[in-house]
């Protein structure tokens, strides 16, 4: 059993030091990290290169516990671990339905052609969140919702907040995508390489 | 390849107010100026170039200063 300790350091160092050890020749290891982003890319890591993975939480962070399993090793996504802000690792969050504070009529403008130049892009976050005005988005504004549709297409996640739907008895119009909660949203910022708030 | 039209503006007030306008009449979608309009305003009109007659039209009926372009991607 080889024991790694991660804790303070950040993307892509905890990768890079398991991955050592593991070249090293080890096959049962222990990684401490203490954060989530690591213990999430830990995991594509260890799924990559053919290790089974279990997380448990400790004081103060979380340990990982690899033990390597007979499955196939797939070079391209190792590689892909170990680059932190790597595309489709990216969130867009709209707490409005306009971006930035000025004209609302601008403001709404801007969303609009934000979310259509977003759908035409190479380069698509992984999830869009929505909370508060942000979820009129995804239920009365009818261009957002051809844009957001276009990206739910092309596989980008859509989260809405149920408890914002409701507050604003919007719940029965959701066009597109799926009734989220607070664990979930947090969860995908802590997740994400970087979270663009509109 | 497909085709369409974007009506551009020569100030962000006509193409936010063209919108307005329009979007009730026509199925038009706001969309950033493609950038090799980058002189008029940085918001554009997007619809189907099988509307430029209504549309031209309409541009003229409300005195919306805007000018149609066609458009190939």
């Amino acid at each position: 059993m080889v024991f790694v300790d991660a804790t303070g350091k950040v993307c892509p160092i905890p990768v890079i030091m398991t991955k050592k050890a593991i070249e090293a020749g080890a096959t049962e290891l222990t990684v401490v990290v203490d954060n989530p982003t690591a213990v999430e890319n830990l995991k594509r890591l260890a799924n990559a290169i053919g290790f089974d993975a279990a997380v448990e939480d400790i004081s103060g962070g979380f340990r990982l516990s690899l033990t390597k399993n007979n499955k196939n090793v797939d070079e391209a996504a190792t590689t892909a671990t170990t680059s932190c802000a790597s595309s489709g690792s990216w969130a867009v969050f709209a707490g409005q339905d306009v971006i930035g504070s000025g004209d609302r009529e601008l403001g709404s403008s801007l969303i609009k052609i934000f979310f259509y130049a977003l759908s035409e892009s190479d380069d698509l976050p992984s999830h869009i969140l929505l909370m508060n005005d942000g979820v009129k988005l995804a239920s009365v504004n009818n261009a957002t919702i051809e844009h957001l549709q276009t990206l739910k297409d092309k596989g980008v996640s859509v989260l809405v907040c149920g408890t914002c739907l409701n507050f604003y008895g919007l719940a029965d119009q959701l066009k597109v995508g799926m009734v989220s909660n607070m664990y979930d949203i947090f969860g995908q910022m802590q997740i994400a390489a970087k979270v663009v708030s509109l | 390849m497909s085709r369409y039209a974007v009506i551009l503006f020569k100030s962000s007030h006509d193409a936010i107010r063209a919108d307005k306008l329009l979007r009730d009449i026509l199925p038009v979608t706001l969309m950033p100026t493609p950038r090799r309009f980058s002189a008029s305003c940085g918001i554009a009109l997007r619809f189907d170039e099988s509307q430029i007659a209504e549309t031209e039209e309409l541009i003229r009926q409300h005195k919306l200063r805007g000018t149609i372009k066609l458009m190939e991607d």
